[in-house]
């Protein structure tokens, strides 16, 4: 099957494949903002034991390879009593390892805060709370809109380890096994796909470049 | 990293997950404590195994080609001037090609005919270049010539015959109803309606469970092993796939499963990939012909398949010619 043959069949699995790509992709990214921001703070915070924490939770999910992430979340957690959706396990593994990555984006923007601001936010009396909420996150969320651009995008390639287990409905990679297994398609239907992840980060990559432009912090 | 993974048995994965899970949540390490929820682990292997001597013997003494008969086809010619057989196939499948973790040699069925095949072209069977192939890369890889030929359970269709070609059927197949051993509401196609039913995609499974069990839920996986783990769970009630597939899973842990009524569905013939119009077809169709009347076919069959689902009659082959 070529490629309009394939687009006339399965066009419109194609377009309900791409809408869940980018459900999983929005819904995973706001929840890896929040936990990676989440994340940082504890690394910086005053108590060790936090501190602690926090960067083995990176150390552990930077360096898990996201399929046995996956596979450990839907096939074995369930033998510890816990068998969720396949939707809801694609969004814990992409958040659990996406969020490692987006806590070290943010380590280099609080980086790039000189220490004087932090001693004169000190002298001035401000509580850790106050110094994290009013001059530390706003101006690494600043300058880290160009990694988080980047970062949206492996959140929405990473989606793609949803082809591993039986979502219903497909997202893009998942699709093409879908498709492949109704009627052969071969390269083309990967193609299609590769096209809407492509085009999707383009539109990404736009908007961060734009955003970066009108927020960056010029020094 | 790739090979770490996959050189550990995915039962290993899932205790090693359960370590990191346990250990990630704060509530006790495995080492600490042998007896974690996790029981994976600690089940024995209780798989019928295969006769190694006897399988190895049987491909030792197969026959070799003589060369004029290899000069005949280009396919053939190129295998031998390149002194190897690059062969798609997997290495997972217990009763067709399943690789011994402890040897790296791979046995089976399939293993067994590609393995007969490169010692009746190149006079030395461990002269195969293994290729690991997916249902969703075995007619890429075929396109790109990246491989010379697949031996991977692989039923011959009219659309896979669009993009490739088969010689064969060098064997036959229909559905089989997999359930657990304990439940007994599922007694054939019919009682499928309403349920979740797994099947593997990239198999022709889900196409005919949508023709013969329209109202069947399906839920589609990408190994056999992940379909049986959730049939285990409760996640599906039944798993439908070639019968045997479901003969090597029972082979693999006894009294665990249970065939539920007849096998249905269209007759499954597997072919051999081979690059589209190929003269290899006519080759390997000879060669194939070669080792059903000289009998390797039918003690390969047994050594592979019979003697460890326990069954007795030996099938016929089926008729040549894809």
């Amino acid at each position: 099957m070529g490629v309009l043959e394939l687009l006339a069949a399965y066009g419109g699995n194609y377009l309900v494949a791409l809408l869940t790509t980018w459900e999983l992709t929005l819904i995973s990214f706001v929840l890896t903002m929040v936990v990676a921001l989440v994340v940082t703070v504890l690394r910086v915070s005053p108590i060790k034991p936090l501190r602690l924490l926090a960067d083995g939770y990176v150390q552990l999910f930077r360096n898990i390879a996201g399929v046995s992430l996956l596979i450990i979340v839907y096939y074995a957690l369930p033998y510890l009593g816990l068998t969720l959706k396949p939707f809801t396990c694609v969004i814990i593994t992409v958040v659990l390892i996406v969020s490692a990555f987006g806590s070290e984006n943010f380590m280099t923007g609080i980086n790039t805060i000189g220490i004087g601001q932090l001693e004169a936010a000190r002298s001035l009396g401000l509580s850790f709370t106050q110094i994290i909420h009013l001059v530390v996150v706003p101006q690494a969320l600043r300058s880290t809109v160009l990694p988080m651009t980047n970062l949206l995008i492996a959140v929405m390639l990473t989606t793609a380890l949803a082809s591993q287990i039986p979502l219903i409905p497909q997202e893009l990679t998942g699709l093409v096994s879908f498709i492949n297994t109704r009627s052969t398609g071969g390269i083309a239907t990967f193609m299609i796909s590769a096209l809407g992840y492509v085009l999707s980060a383009l539109a990404i990559g736009q908007v961060g470049n734009r955003l970066d432009k009108k927020l960056r912090i010029l020094r | 990293m790739t090979s770490f993974i996959s050189s550990l048995s995915r039962r290993q994965l899932f205790a090693l997950g359960g370590c990191v899970v346990v250990t990630g949540m704060g509530l006790s390490a495995c080492g600490a404590a042998p007896k974690t929820p996790v029981d994976a682990g600690s089940a024995v292997d209780e798989t019928v195994q295969i006769d190694a001597e006897a399988y190895d013997n049987l491909i030792a003494a197969g026959t070799v080609a003589d060369e004029a008969t290899i000069a005949a086809s280009s396919w053939a010619q190129k295998i031998k001037d390149a002194g190897k057989a690059r062969i798609g196939g997997v290495d997972t499948s217990t009763m067709f090609s399943l690789r011994d973790p402890a040897t790296q040699t791979i046995r089976g069925f399939d293993a067994g005919l590609y393995q007969l095949l490169a010692r009746y072209i190149l006079g030395d069977e461990s002269k195969v270049e293994f290729v690991q192939v997916t249902s969703d890369t075995r007619e890429s890889l075929l396109q790109n010539d990246n491989v010379d030929a697949v031996f991977a359970t692989y039923s011959i269709t009219d659309e896979r015959k669009k993009l490739i070609s088969f010689a064969g059927p060098y064997y036959q197949s229909q559905q089989g109803i997999l359930v657990n051993a304990d439940k007994s509401d599922i007694k054939g196609i019919q009682d499928l309606a309403g349920k979740n039913v797994a099947a593997q995609s990239g198999s022709t499974g889900p196409s005919i469970l949508e023709q013969e069990a329209p109202e069947a839920h399906i839920l589609e996986y990408k190994t056999d092993e992940e379909a049986r783990r959730d049939l285990e769970q409760g996640r599906v009630d039944a798993y439908v796939i070639d019968m045997t597939m479901q003969l090597s899973s029972m082979a693999k842990n006894p009294g665990k499963y249970r065939i539920a009524g007849e096998a249905f569905g269209p007759v499954d013939a597997y072919g051999i990939g081979l690059p589209k119009d190929s003269d290899g077809v006519a080759f390997v169709n000879a060669w194939l012909k070669t080792i059903e009347e000289d009998g390797s076919w039918e003690k390969l069959w047994k050594i592979c398949i019979g003697d460890r689902s326990d069954i007795a009659e030996v099938p016929t082959p089926p008729e040549l010619g894809a």
